[in-house]
């Protein structure tokens, strides 16, 4: 791939560069200095985990780099009440997080937050519920991630509650 | 070059009893309880047995080191019931922690398919179980201890395993493989050894949920074919601890009768009569020897009809009389023993009866033959003794009676039983 860049002409008689850093930074002050929504991400070390034959690990076996704080936009679904066997052995299970970030912020932090990742969030203090990534939205082409189809300037994953025989934190 | 020291001449595989010795230390675990009795074996009890089964076989040590969760009771509709039950491993939420595995049993239980168990004694009638001994402090005695027969059941139970790694999947399933590698296991319930035949696996995991929460379960079908046995039906009755025996001795066939015998000897021919008493009994009278030449059989003085009165089979000392003589009454049978009947002189002779109708005013009633000697005469079945009745002159025809009989009608028969020559 050319490492060459294209710069974006699109909507240039009303809106730029310039334009699109103030709409993010607005965007970001209101994100991160009102709303802070504050998240701990957890990245799995791949090249340290390693299972030969399924690639799964026991528990306290995952190696993980440092835990990283990051901001964004969370929204979490309500829980669904099931059973795992014809009406018995109950679980509540919680539902799944949606967390929508700045792309900028990711990378003003250097991190990337991939599919497997696991995600902490404070439900209070002393309450931390952990979520895996099911969908690390890395795909942003469609409108709704653009400004008026400028370009794309946040994600959004999709993170499902875990386990504690999974993860429970480092 | 010698052989090694140290081995073994004989490797005993089997180090428990055997045989009978075996089925005594069954039968003792049965047994072994205050009781003579077996404990009731119901529904609750072949549960406890499964979940016996399951953490004392199957369960295994996680990746963690530690033994996977056991919900050690079976799961019901009771809501607060499995609540308490998975308590100890539940996290902030009160759901259990995985890995873990539970038992689930079926809510019906269709009658046993346990071929040994089934349709072999009807009605639920009890069998005898034990007689056991008791003292009353006076006398020895004995109870009788009865059961009915056992009903088979078959209760079928899901062994589920819920978890989030594949290698307790593969313990779990290798735990299950080696117990049932021979299609079926057994669990003690109360000393009674169970079989419990794996009959499937399913799985429900949920791999295919992108965006939800991913685990594996798996749910192994086994069949326990159990037996119900209900104490309340157990049946205890006294046995016999005294016994009055009361024997009365009869016998049907009377005889012989040998003070009551007589002999006489007419023409060379001795004529036996024996007497019998009558006991109102007995039906078969049996003479000293055996009857050749059955003359006549007499009742209290009233002569008899053979095929009517009595039977009796040629050559048999036995006779058969079709309703037993009253009580004491005096029985008579004539008969002699001889076969063939010779007179004195040498000549043969013939056994002949002639019935003759009596005649007003006629006192000599001729005969067919010759009389050499005269038995038996009767008038209308009553015995007549010779000279005080009638006479007769031996070698000729003629009977002369002394006196006739009312003429009736129908008329008054002599029965005459003559010897006459060939």
């Amino acid at each position: 791939m050319s490492k060459k860049k294209q710069p974006i002409n699109r909507l240039n008689k009303f809106f730029s560069y310039d334009d699109f850093d103030l709409d993010l930074s607005m965007g970001e002050e209101w994100l991160h200095g009102d709303i802070n929504f504050d998240l701990v991400l957890f990245r799995v070390d791949r090249s340290k985990t390693v299972d030969d034959v399924y690639g799964e690990s026991g528990k306290g076996e995952i190696k993980f780099l440092s835990p990283i704080e990051f901001k964004g936009m969370v929204v979490i679904g309500s829980p669904d009440n099931k059973t795992y066997s014809n009406g018995l052995g109950r679980i509540l299970e919680p539902g799944n997080m949606t967390i929508s970030v700045y792309k900028h912020h990711l990378e003003e932090k250097n991190i990337d937050i991939t599919y497997g990742d696991y995600i902490g969030y404070y439900e209070t203090e002393s309450r931390v519920r952990y979520y895996e990534v099911a969908n690390d939205g890395k795909v942003v082409s469609d409108n709704k991630h653009t400004i008026g189809g400028f370009k794309s300037f946040y994600r959004t994953l999709l993170c499902t509650p875990v386990s504690g025989d999974q993860f429970k934190g480092v | 070059m010698g052989l090694p020291k140290k081995h073994k001449n004989d490797i005993n595989v089997y180090t428990g009893k055997e045989l009978l010795e075996r089925r005594r230390e069954l039968l003792e675990e049965i047994t072994n309880q205050d009781t003579n009795l077996p404990e009731s074996v119901l529904h609750e009890d072949l549960d406890f047995g499964m979940l016996e089964f399951v953490k004392d076989n199957l369960l295994f040590k996680t990746g963690d080191g530690d033994t996977i969760n056991y919900i050690r009771r079976i799961l019901t509709i009771q809501r607060w019931s499995e609540m308490s039950n998975t308590f100890p491993f539940t996290d902030e939420d009160g759901n259990i922690e995985l890995p873990f595995i539970v038992v689930i049993r079926k809510p019906e239980v269709p009658f046993g398919t346990n071929p040994s168990l089934q349709y072999t004694i009807p009605d639920r009638q009890s069998f005898f179980y034990r007689r056991v001994p008791t003292w009353n402090g006076n006398r020895l005695g004995a109870d009788i201890y009865k059961i009915p027969q056992p009903i088979p059941v078959d209760m079928s139970f899901d062994i589920v395993i819920v978890c989030n790694r594949m290698r307790e999947l593969n313990r779990f399933n290798k735990k299950i493989m080696q117990k049932f590698s021979s299609r079926q296991s057994y669990t003690n319930v109360k000393g009674h050894y169970i079989p419990l035949v794996l009959e499937g696996i399913s799985d429900q995991s949920q791999i295919d949920s992108l965006e939800g929460r991913r685990y594996y379960q798996q749910s192994y079908t086994i069949q326990l074919q159990g037996f119900l046995i209900d104490d309340e039906e157990f049946e205890v009755t006294p046995a016999i601890d005294r016994t009055l025996i009361m024997s009365e001795l009869m016998s049907d066939i009377k005889g012989p009768s040998s003070s009551k015998i007589q002999k006489v000897i007419k023409n060379n021919i001795e004529v036996i009569t024996e007497k019998f008493l009558g006991d109102g009994i007995t039906t078969t009278y049996k003479t000293q020897k055996k009857v050749n030449n059955l003359f006549y059989v007499e009742l209290n003085g009233l002569v008899l009809v053979l095929g009517e009165d009595y039977l009796h089979n040629g050559n048999s000392s036995n006779i058969i009389f079709t309703t037993p003589p009253p009580l004491d009454s005096v029985l008579r049978i004539v008969y002699t023993f001889d076969s063939s009947l010779k007179s004195m002189e040498g000549k043969f002779l013939n056994i002949k009866k002639e019935v003759i109708e009596f005649v007003d005013g006629q006192m000599t009633y001729n005969l067919e033959h010759t009389i050499e000697d005269i038995i038996l005469l009767d008038v209308g079945g009553l015995l007549q003794i010779e000279g005080d009745y009638f006479t007769f002159i031996k070698g000729e025809y003629g009977v002369t009676v002394n006196e006739i009989p009312p003429i009736t009608t129908p008329k008054t028969k002599m029965s005459i039983l003559y010897l006459t020559q060939v």
